[in-house]
């Protein structure tokens, strides 16, 4: 099994969650969808870019600073391989991939984002 | 609700000092043979001993327990000879069960979980989860803010069994919202389930109470914002699980005033769709949100050992929770054209029978459970012209439909046949009959 660590930045909750159904999903006798896909989508949100600022007795001076992207990080699994052994984001994926140093602000249990980031980007 | 795991769980002895046949010694001898690990052999063996008084054991072709297991795959009791028709297990990365001590353990990708945080053995299958909160065991960290609480360190010993560094908090005579984190993203509209394991280490009294809620403490009490649990000197796992949609960004601790409590593991959900919360096996975070993958249990059976014209398929497990997606398992020709499939409904505390065959026939039966999250038994008998549901030894549903299979039942697996709708939940016996059982026997077996 090959196993891929995607990271993504779509503009709204809305245009993830199409590229999201576009993988495969099904829907049950009363219309709940369901994927039918094998990867591991994790929808992380609007990322929050700092903390609450309090001051000494606790009231609230500052609220948190959120992002404006609508992170998702995807586990893919057995992705198609390249003729030159590599792999691809699956179409309409690699135009909102980002890649970042470290692990970001999610990962994995157990595996690691820069061991199994797609590197054709 | 509190869900205290203890450190000590019963083993069913009492009942194990009365012995077992020879039959089913023989059958455990040969799975233990065949298992790189085995446990609750006791357990298990005393729900097959039920399936032998019952005058069941000799008909069950499958009968799978929560006790021989290797890399990759969960053996069957029975059969005890090729084809064994064992589950393979596919779950990429760690993740962590309650074991036999009642202490926390890391378990390897791949390898079966036997879980025991509901007090007895069962096989642990779940759905994929992340948890929001970072530093699940560093409280120390600046992304837990301490507002009016003082943090103290010391060396001890964790959940886990294993020497660490545990913080301890103390509230202080103070304004402030107590011991809180921040999720690592934005609140999407989901159900929160927020865990903590925790113990008192001090104050008066025998108990201290501790908030554990999406928001802070209020005066008074807002229940459903959060859980005010009693807390012993035991390590146990305390539990909040919002009833419904939250736009909860963060976890908050708050300790009864001059108590002091050892804390660590702590762990916020979020459901999908709107859905209520729910609290999965513990996830270990450092510096980022992680998810625990799924478990995919699938390739099991054969079908020399599923009957192709009537059957029955009974299994005696738990949800995870009695509100959800659905969750599966079936008997199936590896797709979703012929299949027979118990589901924990979506609808709250309701199971869910479907038989379908591939001339597009299906039968579907829904009924209530006295709750998904117990253990429940739960057997659908499946035969043109005669298909019934069985819970907990009552007959709840039948059907006089049509049934003629295309293709052969060639699978056994933990979603509803097509490799989607997974199991989360608890397991303690699954088994496969190739004969239509009378309604004596099926009384019997789900009893």
């Amino acid at each position: 099994m090959r196993l891929n660590i995607g990271k993504y930045a779509f503009n709204s909750e809305k245009q993830a969650k199409s590229k999201i159904k576009a993988l495969g999903t099904q829907a049950t006798d009363e219309g709940v969808e369901y994927p039918t896909h094998p990867h591991v989508v994790t929808e992380l949100g609007i990322e929050r870019l700092s903390e609450d600022i309090y001051n000494e007795e606790w009231e609230l001076l500052h609220e948190a600073i959120y992002g404006t992207d609508y992170l998702v990080d995807v586990l893919w699994v057995d992705l198609e391989e390249e003729e030159d052994g590599s792999t691809n984001h699956p179409y309409g994926w690699a135009t909102y991939s980002v890649n970042v140093s470290d692990e970001g602000i999610h990962s994995f249990l157990g595996l690691k984002y820069q061991e199994l980031k797609i590197t054709n980007n | 609700m509190a869900a205290g795991i203890g450190l000590g769980i019963s083993m069913g002895w009492t009942y194990a000092k009365k012995g077992f046949s020879a039959v089913i010694q023989g059958l455990f001898a040969i799975l233990e043979a065949r298992s790189t690990f085995f446990e609750n052999a006791n357990n298990s063996k005393l729900g097959v001993q039920e399936l032998e008084t019952a005058g069941l054991l000799d008909k069950a072709s499958i009968i799978l327990t929560p006790t021989g297991y290797s890399d990759s795959v969960i053996h069957n009791v029975k059969p005890s000879s090729t084809p064994f028709g064992d589950m393979a297990l596919v779950k990429n990365g760690t993740c962590t069960r309650v074991n036999k001590d009642g202490l926390v353990e890391t378990v390897a990708s791949d390898v079966p979980r036997i879980d025991y945080s509901k007090g007895e053995g069962a096989i642990l299958c779940e759905t994929s989860s992340v948890n929001q909160i970072r530093y699940s065991e560093d409280f120390s960290n600046a992304l837990w803010t301490k507002a009016a609480i003082s943090l103290t360190s010391s060396t001890g010993t964790n959940p886990k069994g294993v020497s660490q560094t545990l913080y301890t908090i103390t509230r202080q005579a103070a304004a402030g919202d107590g011991l809180f984190a921040s999720l690592a993203s934005s609140a999407t509209g989901n159900g929160v389930g927020m865990s903590l394991w925790i113990r008192r280490v001090s104050g008066p009294g025998s108990t201290g109470e501790v908030w554990l809620g999406r928001e802070p403490q209020t005066t008074p009490l807002t229940p459903s914002e959060g859980e005010l649990v009693d807390v012993g000197s035991d390590w146990q796992r305390i539990e909040y699980k919002s009833t419904g949609y939250t736009g909860t960004s963060k976890m908050y601790i708050n300790p009864q005033y001059l108590h002091s409590f050892q804390i660590w593991g702590a762990q916020t959900e979020k459901s999908g769709g709107g859905q209520p919360g729910k609290v999965s096996s513990y996830i270990p975070t450092t510096a980022t949100a992680v998810t625990r993958n799924r478990d995919n249990y699938a390739n099991g059976g054969d079908s020399t050992l599923i009957g192709q014209t009537e059957g029955v398929f009974y299994f005696e497990g738990a949800s995870l929770t009695a509100w959800s997606t659905g969750r599966a398992m079936a008997l199936s020709d590896g797709g979703a054209a012929n299949r027979v499939v118990l589901f924990f409904d979506y609808a709250a505390n309701s199971i869910r029978a479907l038989v379908r065959d591939g001339n597009n026939n299906q039968t579907l039966f829904t009924d209530v459970l006295f709750g998904q999250t117990n253990f429940n038994k739960i057997a659908v008998k499946y035969k043109s012209g005669d298909i019934a549901l069985w819970i907990n030894g009552t007959e709840v549903a039948t059907s006089t439909n049509a049934l003629s299979f295309t293709s052969p039942l060639t699978e056994l697996a933990f979603d509803q046949g097509n490799g989607s709708v997974h199991m989360d939940g608890f397991i303690k016996q699954v088994a496969v009959f190739k004969e239509a059982l009378s309604d004596a026997e099926l009384a019997a077996l789900t009893s």
